[in-house]
């Protein structure tokens, strides 16, 4: 199997205030990893690290077998931050104007957006079923619909792995449902390997084959060849008052 | 012919009041999608210490001013840098330092220069024909970066970090923007005065906002209500001998305040009717 990302030894600091403490895994092609753990434990600033927003102190990112540094191919990199939920509702964009944006870089500077890239926009909004929306302005939508727009502008630029920040902050049950849904639908049909922040534990414990468990400062996986049970892993980083109830989505 | 275009000064300050009201929009939609609102402000207190610099040095106030307000221009940037946090702060030092510059200028010139006033509150006898090549060769250059890096500044208008990620090189992109917005508030300073650029740039967009369906028509409005501004400011200021940037800007918030008044009433109809 291809290995997408390799974290190794990986320690970083805001300031003098340590966050991760020499933390290593990896992720394969195709896999679905959830990353749990309490506010704090420094889930989203891991993903920034290896998003190359955040400097480590020590260790090593490869991804797609390159070291982080030297990377530079992004379209295969899609990115959906827990901002995306918190965006300036009252932007003046269309949903097709917003999926767009993220050929530009394709396009290349200078250019203009031609025929065949609005036939891709509709092509993504149709797999996220958002296609009837899409002259309506990105303000009008509700949180789980812009959620899909969001995805679908990822999409666009054809990624291998997708990154996702708590994605489902502020959306109803229903729409959750269908969101969690439609991840794992391109995770198995398209073969775009995930690797996502989430509170819902219980989804992610079903979904998800890799759990990337974050306390005090470490990161323990769990997959398949975990000898111990997730639920004794997520007792030492939640603390032993946590139950786990599992429910179904 | 009308009256007002028999006059060489009149068809040179119509002419440069068509040219900036294309550039302070379209400049402006992204200094307000970007919450930058205020760097017209901080710029163009900049652009008055270059105008007094130029009147004590003798030199064309307007290449001085460019100079100066390209440089403070970059120096927001960099300063935006270096307090991420507090963006708005990098405005604010820019802001006081210009003025300061400015005073301290004012205070060499001995007196108020008559020029002087032409430059704060915009005066349309005083555009002369190297002002308006100068304005047509720079409006034209502003213009053409815009339609360029249209699409690549509207990503980053409304998600930076994704269009980073993206790929945008947004770091030189932001640089390049900020020498843009420099380059419009001096060019626009003989017509609508430095006190008052920011309002060109700000109201027409504010008024399109509230009824555009798409980024697209939000362009397009913001310039028809920025060409009205101008147009009818300037014709209105020639025949009843008022300041020109004044009148603009009036016209601006009139407006502003129709599109506000109608969009209410019909969102009133449209409760009333459900």
């Amino acid at each position: 199997m291809n290995k997408i990302l390799e974290v190794s030894h990986l320690t970083f600091a805001y300031e003098k205030n340590l966050i991760l403490d020499d933390i290593s895994f990896e992720i394969n092609e195709g896999d679905f990893a959830g990353i749990v753990g309490p506010n704090g434990s420094g889930k989203s600033t891991l993903i920034k690290i290896i998003l190359g927003l955040l400097k480590p102190i020590k260790g090593s990112i490869k991804l797609f077998e390159k070291d982080i540094r030297h990377f530079d191919d992004w379209a295969k990199i899609g990115y959906i931050s827990q901002k995306a939920a918190s965006f300036n509702s009252s932007f003046p964009a269309t949903v097709e104007e917003i999926v767009a944006a993220n050929l530009y870089p394709k396009i290349g500077l200078f250019k203009r957006i031609k025929k065949e890239h609005m036939e891709k926009v509709y092509e993504m909004l149709k797999i996220v079923g958002m296609e009837d929306y899409r002259k309506q302005l990105i303000g009008n939508l509700s949180g789980g619909q812009q959620q899909r727009v969001f995805i679908a502008r990822t999409l666009v630029s054809s990624p291998k792995i997708l990154f996702l920040d708590e994605p489902t902050v502020g959306i109803d049950m229903k729409s959750q449902e269908n969101f969690y849904e439609l991840i794992y639908k391109l995770n198995k049909t398209m073969n775009i390997t995930v690797i996502m922040i989430s509170h819902d534990i219980g989804v992610m414990t079903q979904k998800a084959n890799k759990v990337l468990c974050m306390g005090n400062k470490k990161l323990i996986v769990h997959d398949s060849s975990s000898d111990t049970k997730i639920t004794e892993t997520l007792a030492k980083i939640y603390g032993d008052k946590m139950h786990l109830l599992l429910h179904h989505h | 012919m009308p009256e007002i275009l028999q006059y060489a000064f009149m068809q040179r300050a119509l002419l440069a009041g068509i040219i900036i009201a294309l550039l302070c929009p379209l400049i402006g939609i992204f200094i307000v999608l970007r919450r930058m609102s205020l760097i017209g402000d901080a710029l163009s207190h900049v652009a008055l210490s270059g105008v007094v610099a130029g009147i004590l040095l003798k030199i064309s106030p307007l290449i001085v001013t460019l100079i100066f307000s390209v440089t403070a221009a970059l120096g927001i940037e960099k300063l935006r840098k270096r307090y991420e946090k507090y963006a708005e702060l990098a405005i604010s030092i820019i802001m006081s330092a210009g003025m300061a510059v400015a005073v301290i200028l004012i205070s060499l010139t001995k007196s108020i220069n008559i020029d002087l006033f032409g430059y704060l509150f915009g005066n349309i006898t005083t555009v002369l024909s190297q002002d308006l090549w100068l304005i047509l060769l720079l409006g034209i250059v502003v213009m053409i970066s815009v339609f360029l890096l249209y699409k690549e500044l509207f990503y980053m208008s409304f998600d930076e970090e994704a269009a980073a990620l993206a790929g945008i090189p947004t770091r030189a992109i932001n640089v390049y923007f900020v020498i843009l917005v420099a380059i419009t508030i001096t060019l626009s300073m003989r017509i609508v005065g430095i006190l008052l650029i920011s309002s060109l740039m700000i109201l027409p967009v504010a008024a399109s906002l509230q009824i555009a369906k798409s980024f697209k028509s939000v362009t397009i409005l913001s310039i028809v209500f920025a060409q009205i501004s101008v147009i009818l400011g300037i014709i209105i200021s020639y025949y009843f001998e008022l300041a020109s940037g004044g009148t603009i800007v009036l016209i601006s918030v009139v407006i502003l305040l129709t599109v506000l008044a109608v969009k209410n009433i019909i969102n009133i109809r449209k409760i009333n009717f459900k």
